[in-house]
């Protein structure tokens, strides 16, 4: 992929044109309404890439993302309740306790490999889930934790946004997605990103080639899982609740099914697509249809069948998977 | 790495197919479900459709319509009434998310619904924040009118005071004063097991122990084990859901129904249903069911019978009744307000009764707690061979006025809050 | 001491409901390569199947029958949908049988209805036996020598057949039996319809013990895939070590702490894997390539 100015300047940029459609989506007539659903496609969004770091670039198949989606999520919830009410201080929590976590767990599982990676990474989500479950002191249990307000936030005297407002917060967590999106461009295209591209292609290689590739690999984990968590403190103050189902593997496994239908294996955007089409058609067939689960599925089967690099990847003209 | 990009898509072209595609997925929709013509009342249902009490969710979904069907010919306040439904997917982060969807696409100011006690805390905060109603209408939890009690929300079925209060009475008169607790390892069991210890010590009985079961127990060989060396009179078990089903499967097994008598302190037809009269044998609390001799009942099982001819559960349950009740007071209170305002309905709500409850004694709806007052029902599950038809599984032994059974002003101190504004 | 040998006589049993699971699942992974989420809904699909037939045929035929026709359900899956994706990344095969399992459950829901079901276990094996150290279940010690059969029949078929050798061979390197000329998808497809029959046999037999329900199958589906990973991808032994390992330690953790039990086989996986990162059985195989 290039780098981010094209020649025809920032107008043109799929970046510009991304975070513009998002800006000017509530006024949309009708479809505005949607807000809240909305700001879930922008934390999906942002969730998704950072995630996409992990599976599109370094081609390695997490299926336990959501454990970190979650430990961000209850981390802000907690410190909130119990810490520190306010804004910056969950969303803080949610980055570091889930970027440690990855830390944490990647230093298990760097070292693994396709299936075994994919297995273990399930095994170790469901543990988290099942102490999120059962821990009730400390997680609510099977209630969760709720009265999680959303605060104001600002600078005192000059300018305060109430994020009570669905509005308000909706451009407040755009304005975060936006600056994590140039981060993780930079990421991708920085040399560390060419080093994680190289280990997708061929592991053994960039080894030889004298780069230390689980110590990347690690990294590439702990870096999704940071953004993982952001997203999740970011969903918590949305729906002003943690619930022990977001840790459950099927999130884990939304999250893949949402940066591999966008086209995440093929283009840095795939992913952000991926949640739209996957948050805004889930939610409309499940109130259209009782036996909703059932097209679902059916859906999950045909995309991974018919289109595995996703809608970017057949709108872009190749069906090849570069993920082997 | 330019193999991973393709050809560049004309990026206008994009932009304007997803724009497009949004509008026509957000207008479609909100028209389809709304129609373009006379302004209706919508009633948001948020109620399991899957998971595991989707069956729970099915019956209570039946009533619901057949109340709404009754106001098809006059309407409320002149408008017709609409339900517009939602899958809550037993998970509490769905019902949030539908929830939010009904009150700010929708425009939904009226929601009802809902099995699982922990849905009920997420949509009702929701309801609470946007100032919409909530009726609980199926959960069962003490918590709902006390530490997640809102104004804005009310709670229909009896909660586990009034359930516990109504049966250990009974089970202390006419079964004996030793008990050993299952309890289901969540705010539900423990109430329940709270509840029915503070009956028992009341009324100078031995308490035998506890087993704490977790959810999602596959195997309850080890907590039968432990039940059968304490010899209780009653086992009084506080569990739900796909666990009840499988841990009576297991007492059967384990003829644990010779050895005590198994006293489940909620029961639902539902769960009956699905395990049959052998694997349930023992004294139970259900909060109604369609063979009881209050006013009206026959009649509301005939209109049941005729409306839903081809169900698979061919007779209302409890969970039926709760939704149809749930949606009748509602419109009842929209109509005594006069005005679709959720203020003035709630107030139009607190304090009303209702005589037609199709129980024994009326319904109140209690102004200070928001909880619906009405009757629990002690029943004994009758052996096969008792049975005149495949619905017939318990015999009626005693029953209990809610007003009587809930909790007092000193035992619950919730303070609801104010007025949606 | 007599409390920890019920305990441990319960872990057994549910260990062998749970081998013979995982049994189907660790080939199916081995061979193909593929983490398949269908296994839970096979298994629910065995259930469903012994109870709609159960008051024509009884249990024994129902035993016999809906297993194969859960096999055939394992068929048809793997020829329409399930052998596309061999070969291809793991995730594809994750979330191909994941949507499948989606799917098919919300089909048991439409075909059955909402509600749960029960299944009779036979006659001669209701109520209780006086075992003289202890009283345990009859149904259980039924279900124990209807599993340890289960696990010999297909030792024997793996071990003393050429065809069993073929597949063994296969779960450790698919490739090279298509080396040594046999018929490689073919090998597949029934390697899947066995997968499926043991997942279908599994749910029969643990219906009278555990209610049938259209989430049944998600009970067992997180367990397999631990056992299969603790016991070693492919191996047959290490499955039913691994299941009876689980077996026997989610029910003794029960005895002390009942409410962390779940999380006691997650734990023994992490430790396992840390010392022996192929699992107890496992061998090096083409999966870590």
């Amino acid at each position: 992929m290039g780098s981010a100015p094209s020649r025809r300047g920032w107008a043109a940029s799929p970046m510009m044109w991304v975070l513009l459609g998002f800006a000017v989506f509530p006024f949309i007539p009708y479809a505005g309404r949607y807000l809240s659903l909305a700001t879930e496609v922008v934390i999906w969004s942002l969730f998704a890439l950072g995630f996409n770091i992990l599976l599109g670039y370094t081609g390695l198949p997490s299926f336990g993302h959501g454990a970190f989606f979650g430990i961000g999520a209850y981390a802000a919830a907690i410190t909130f309740l119990r810490l520190s009410p306010g804004v910056w201080g969950p969303l803080l929590a949610a980055t570091v306790a889930a970027g440690l976590s990855a830390m944490l767990i990647g230093g298990l599982v760097a070292r693994k490999r396709g299936i075994y990676f994919a297995l273990i990474t399930i095994a170790v989500s469901q543990v988290f889930y099942f102490v999120a479950f059962r821990w009730d002191e400390v997680t609510g249990g099977e209630t969760g934790l709720s009265g999680i307000d959303r605060l104001d936030v600002g600078i005192p005297g000059l300018l305060t946004l109430k994020l009570a407002n669905g509005l308000a917060y909706y451009y407040f967590v755009l304005a975060i997605f936006a600056v994590c999106l140039l981060l993780i461009w930079r990421i991708v295209h920085s040399p560390f990103g060419r080093v994680l591209q190289a280990i997708r292609e061929n592991e053994v290689r960039a080894s030889y080639l004298g780069y230390s590739t689980t110590v990347y690999k690690w990294g590439a984990f702990a870096v999704s899982g940071v953004f993982s968590g952001l997203a999740g403190g970011l969903y918590t103050l949305l729906i002003n609740a943690a619930f022990a189902n977001i840790l459950d593997w099927t999130q884990s496994g939304n999250v893949v099914m949402m940066t591999l239908l966008g086209g995440g294996t093929v283009n840095f955007f795939g992913p952000i697509l991926g949640a739209a089409i996957f948050i805004v058609s889930r939610d409309l067939l499940s109130a259209y249809w009782e036996s909703w689960m059932l097209a679902y599925g059916m859906i999950f089967v045909l995309v991974i069948l018919f289109i595995p690099s996703g809608i970017l990847g057949l709108v872009g003209g190749k069906k090849q998977t570069i993920l082997r | 790495m330019k193999k991973t990009l393709g050809k560049p898509i004309s990026r206008r072209t994009f932009v304007k197919a997803t724009a497009g595609a949004a509008f026509i997925g957000a207008t479609g929709p909100f028209i389809l479900r709304h129609g373009l013509a006379a302004d209706p009342l919508v009633i948001g249902v948020v109620s399991p459709a899957s998971g595991n009490y989707a069956d729970h969710g099915m019956m209570e979904r039946l009533g619901m319509t057949m109340a709404v069907e009754e106001y098809k010919e006059k309407g409320v306040l002149g408008r017709p009434v609409k339900l517009v439904v939602e899958d809550d997917e037993t998970d509490p982060q769905v019902g949030a998310r539908k929830a939010r969807r009904l009150i700010e696409v929708d425009k939904v100011k009226y929601l009802i619904g809902g099995v699982s006690s922990s849905v009920a805390v997420s949509v009702g905060e929701v309801a609470q924040r946007n100032g919409a109603l909530y009726i609980a209408s199926n959960q069962n939890s003490d918590t709902l009118t006390e530490q997640y009690g809102r104004r804005v929300q009310f709670m229909v079925p009896p909660d586990m005071a009034m359930a516990l209060r109504t049966l250990a009475p009974y089970l202390v008169e006419k079964v004996g004063k030793r008990w050993y607790f299952l309890t289901h390892d969540y705010e539900w069991g423990w109430s329940g097991t709270k509840w029915a210890r503070i009956v028992l010590q009341k009324f100078g009985g031995t308490d035998l122990g506890e087993s704490k079961i977790p959810m999602n127990t596959r195997d309850f060989s080890a907590f039968l084990l432990k039940v059968r060396s304490a010899k209780p009179d009653a086992l009084v078990l506080t569990v739900g859901g796909i666990d009840l089903a499988a841990l009576m499967e297991q007492m059967y097994e384990f003829g644990i129904y010779k050895e005590t008598t198994v006293v489940c302190t909620l029961i639902n037809f539902e769960d009956l249903w699905a395990v049959g009269p052998d694997k349930m044998q023992g004294i139970h609390l259900m909060e109604w069911h369609h063979y009881i001799d209050a006013p009206g009942v026959k009649e509301f099982v005939a209109a049941y019978k005729k409306r839903w001819p081809a169900t698979v559960i061919p007779v209302p349950t409890a969970n039926t009744l709760n939704g149809y009740i749930g949606v009748r007071e509602m419109l009842r209170g929209i109509e005594r307000a006069g005005k679709d305002d959720v203020t003035a309905v709630i107030k139009a709500m607190e304090g009303h009764t209702s005589p037609d409850s199709l129980k024994h004694d009326p319904l109140t709806i209690r102004d200070w707690d928001h909880k619906f007052l009405w009757a629990s029902y002690v029943v004994r599950s009758k052996k096969g061979s008792e049975m005149k038809d495949r619905t017939d599984f318990v015999e009626v032994l005693r029953w209990s006025p809610g007003k009587d059974t809930a909790r007092t002003r000193d035992e619950n101190k919730v303070n609801l809050g104010p007025y949606p504004s | 001491m007599m409390e920890l040998l019920s305990f441990a006589m319960n872990g057994l049993v549910l260990g062998l409901i749970f081998a013979v699971v995982a049994m189907g699942f660790t080939l199916i992974l081995g061979v193909m390569q593929v983490i398949n989420f269908t296994h839970g809904i096979l298994f629910a699909l065995g259930a469903y199947f012994a109870f709609s037939m159960q008051r024509y045929v009884g249990f024994w035929f129902a035993l016999i029958l809906a297993p194969l026709l859960v096999g055939l359900v394992g068929l048809v899956l793997e020829r329409l949908v399930i052998h596309r994706i061999y070969g291809s990344n793991p995730l594809f095969g994750l979330l191909v049988t994941f949507g499948l399992a989606t799917g098919l459950e919300e089909l048991i829901r439409m075909i059955w209805g909402k509600t749960g079901y029960s299944v009779a276990a036979p006659k001669f094996a209701a109520g209780s036996v006086d075992l003289g150290f202890m009283i345990y279940s009859k149904y259980r010690l039924l279900l124990a020598a209807l599993a340890i059969l289960i696990i010999l029949l297909v030792w024997l078929f793996l071990e003393k057949t050429p065809y069993g050798a073929i597949i063994r061979a296969g779960a450790s390197d698919a490739e090279m039996v298509m080396a040594l000329g046999k018929n490689l998808p073919r090998m597949r497809t029934f390697v899947f319809i066995i997968g499926s029959i043991l997942a279908g046999v599994g749910g029969v037999i643990a219906a009278p013990l555990w209610s049938v329900r259209p989430t049944m199958g998600t009970a067992i589906l997180m367990p397999a895939m631990i056992i299969v990973v603790l016991g070693g991808i492919g191996s047959f032994w290490g499955s039913v070590l691994a299941g009876l390992i689980v077996g026997l330690s989610t029910s003794i953790s029960v005895m002390f702490w009942a409410r962390i039990s779940d999380i006691i086989p997650f734990v023994i996986l992490i430790i396992v894997l840390l010392f022996r990162p192929r699992g107890l059985m496992g061998e090096k195989s083409v999966l870590e390539v």
